[in-house]
C-alpha cells in the first residue's frame, strides 16, 4: 500500500482558538475516506492545509511525498472541491469547466460532457445565477472529471435533493471502479455515504478522535437494551456514550469490542444487543455533553 | 510556461471587461468631445485619455478577488497565478499602448479630426516619436495596473483594516512630505526638475516604482490564503 498523503502533528491556531489540534493521519492510495465531524470541527481547515490553500501553524504535511506549498507537481494531482468555492462574476458553467480542464492533466472532457448532461446543467448560464444545487453540481463535475489522484469533496452536495445525491454517489463509485484514486469525502450525511467509505477519520473540536477502517468500526460500539437492573452492572468499567433510562428499562451505547464471555453473559441475561450505525456512533462521540451526569459517564 | 498561459486564458475568459469596456469608455468620451469640438471655434484639448489608465487601475484591483480563489482552488501555485496575472496586464498594456499611439498618429494626420480636437495627441505628452509614445503609454499603464494589483494583494493578504491602515499611513507620509517641501520652499526646485525632462523621460522614472509595486504584490500573494 502506498501512502499518498500524510500529516503529522498538524495544528492550526487562530488568535484565540485552536481550529486543528495535533492531528496525525495518512491517506493510502486508491481508497475512499470519510472525513467526518460536526460543523466547525476543523475538517475544512485540515483540507485547506493539505492543499496549501491555508498555512499550518505547526506540523508536517506531505502529499505525494512532497510539501504541497507552491508545488505544481503536487497541486496538479489534487482536486479539492469545496462548498465555498468562488467563481469570477462573469463566468458561465462552460468557462469554469474550461479552466478546470486546462489545470488538471487527467481531465476527461468526454466524461465532463456526460456529467453535464446527467446533472442537466445549462452550460451557458452564468454561475452567479445558478441555484445552490446547480452550483454544487458544477463542483461535483469538476471533481469527478479531473480524475485527480487525490480528490477531495468538502460537503459537495449542498442544495442537491436525494435523487441527485444518489446520482453523485453512483457516478463516483462507477468512475472509481474504472479509474481508482484516493477520494476523501467530508460530509454530514454519514448514513448516506457510510457504505461507500473504506476508512473513516472523525474530527471533533480540532482533534482526530477516530482513524479506523469502516469494517473495524462496525464492532467499535454496540447498544445494549434491557431491564435497567441487568444493564447497569454490565456497564461498570466500560466507556458508555449514551444512557437512556425508560421506566425500568434502559438503553445504553458502549464503546469497545465484546469478548466471547461478554456475549454469553448478554445472552444469559436476556439483554438485547444492537449494532450502532456509523452516524449514531459519531453523533454520540462528538455531541457536547449536555448534563453534568453525562459528562461524568463519558 | 503552459501554466502561466492557463492563468492568462482564465483572465481573458472575460474579454468584455478586459478588452472591450475600456475602449467603449474611451470612445464614448471621444465622441462627446468630438461633438463639442464641432460647436466651438478654438482648439479643444481634453484629458479624456486618462480614463483608460483609471480603468486599468480598477482592473488591477478587481482581478485578484475575482480570480485568485478559483485559480488556487483548481490547484494553481501562487507564483503561476501572479506571473499569469501580470502577463495579462502587460499584454493588454501593449495592445492599448499601440492602439492609443496609433490613434495619435491618425489624429495628427487628420489635422485634429478636422475640428481642432486634441484627444490622443497632446502637447508635451506627445512631443517625442511614435515609438516613444507607445513606451510612455505602456509604462504609465503598468504603473496604474501594478498599483491596483498591489492594493488588491495587500487586501488579500491582510484584510480590510490593514489596507485602510496602510492607505492612511501613505496619506500621512504624503502630507508630511508636502509640508516639509512647503516649509523649505522646495516646490520651485521640484517643478524645475520635472520641467527639465520630457514626458517620455519622466515616464521612464515610473519603472522602478512599478517594479516595487509588482514585487510587493508578489510578496503579499505568496502568503495569501483562500
Amino acid at each position: 500500500m502506498t501512502i499518498v498523503a500524510q500529516v503529522k502533528g498538524l495544528t492550526k491556531r487562530y488568535k484565540d482558538t485552536t481550529a486543528v489540534n495535533d492531528v496525525t493521519f495518512a491517506l493510502e492510495e486508491n481508497k475512499i475516506y470519510g472525513l467526518l465531524g460536526r460543523n466547525g470541527a476543523g475538517k475544512t481547515t485540515i483540507m485547506h492545509m493539505l492543499t496549501a490553500q491555508a498555512f499550518a501553524t505547526s506540523g508536517e504535511i506531505s502529499v505525494f511525498g512532497e510539501h504541497p506549498y507552491e508545488n505544481h507537481r503536487v497541486l496538479s494531482q489534487i482536486c479539492f472541491i469545496k462548498e465555498s468555492q468562488r467563481y469570477p462574476d462573469a463566468f458561465r458553467i462552460v468557462d469554469a469547466l474550461a479552466v478546470a480542464a486546462s489545470m488538471y492533466p487527467n481531465w476527461d472532457p468526454t466524461f465532463a460532457d456526460e456529467l453535464v448532461e446527467h446533472f442537466a446543467l445549462p452550460r451557458k448560464r452564468a454561475i452567479k445565477k445558478l441555484s445552490r444545487g446547480m452550483l454544487s453540481s458544477v463542483g461535483i463535475i469538476i471533481g469527478l472529471a479531473s480524475r485527480a489522484p487525490l480528490t477531495i469533496f468538502d460537503e459537495p452536495y449542498l442544495g442537491l435533493d436525494a435523487v441527485a445525491r444518489q446520482m453523485f454517489y453512483d457516478l463516483l463509485l462507477e468512475d472509481y471502479s474504472t479509474h481508482p484514486r484516493t477520494i476523501v469525502l467530508s460530509t454530514h450525511l454519514i448514513d448516506e455515504v457510510s457504505r461507500m467509505l473504506e476508512h473513516v477519520l472523525v474530527i471533533d473540536k480540532g482533534r482526530l478522535i477516530i482513524d479506523e477502517d469502516t469494517d473495524t468500526l462496525r464492532n467499535y460500539a454496540f447498544t445494549l437494551a434491557g431491564p435497567a437492573t441487568k444493564v447497569e452492572p454490565f456497564l461498570s468499567g466500560r466507556r458508555v456514550t449514551r444512557r437512556e433510562p425508560f421506566g425500568s428499562f434502559m438503553t445504553a451505547t458502549v464503546i469497545g469490542e465484546l469478548s466471547a464471555a461478554d456475549r454469553q453473559q448478554i445472552e444469559a441475561e436476556g439483554l438485547e444487543l444492537l449494532p450502532v450505525s456509523l452516524q449514531q456512533l459519531i453523533v454520540q462521540l462528538t455531541h457536547q455533553p449536555s448534563t453534568p451526569q453525562e459528562a461524568v459517564n463519558r | 510556461m503552459n501554466r502561466t498561459a492557463n492563468i492568462v486564458r482564465m483572465h481573458l475568459r472575460n474579454p468584455f471587461m478586459l478588452l472591450a469596456l475600456p475602449w467603449i469608455i474611451i470612445l464614448s468620451s471621444f465622441t462627446i468631445n468630438f461633438i463639442i469640438s464641432l460647436f466651438i471655434d478654438e482648439q479643444l484639448f481634453t484629458g479624456g485619455l486618462i480614463s483608460i489608465f483609471i480603468f486599468i487601475f480598477v482592473t488591477g484591483i478587481v482581478m485578484v478577488p475575482q480570480t485568485f480563489p478559483l485559480a488556487l482552488g483548481l490547484g494553481s501555485t501562487r507564483r503561476d497565478y501572479y506571473i499569469g496575472t501580470v502577463l495579462t496586464g502587460a499584454l493588454i498594456g501593449v495592445l492599448s499602448s499601440v492602439v492609443t499611439a496609433l490613434l495619435g498618429v491618425v489624429e495628427r494626420a487628420s489635422g485634429s479630426w478636422g475640428t481642432g480636437l486634441h484627444f490622443f495627441d497632446l502637447p508635451y505628452l506627445n512631443d517625442g516619436s511614435v515609438a516613444q509614445h507607445m513606451m510612455l503609454y505602456f509604462l504609465i499603464y503598468m504603473l496604474f495596473f501594478l498599483g491596483g494589483l498591489a492594493i488588491a494583494s495587500v487586501y488579500r493578504r491582510f484584510g480590510r483594516s490593514s489596507l485602510l491602515t496602510s492607505l492612511i499611513l501613505l496619506l500621512v507620509v504624503g502630507t508630511l512630505l508636502s509640508f516639509l517641501i512647503n516649509q523649505n520652499g522646495w516646490w520651485s526646485n521640484i517643478f524645475a526638475w520635472f520641467a527639465s525632462y520630457t514626458a517620455f523621460e519622466l515616464s521612464l522614472w515610473t519603472a522602478p516604482l512599478s517594479l516595487a509595486l509588482g514585487l510587493l504584490s508578489y510578496l503579499m500573494l505568496r502568503r495569501s490564503v483562500v
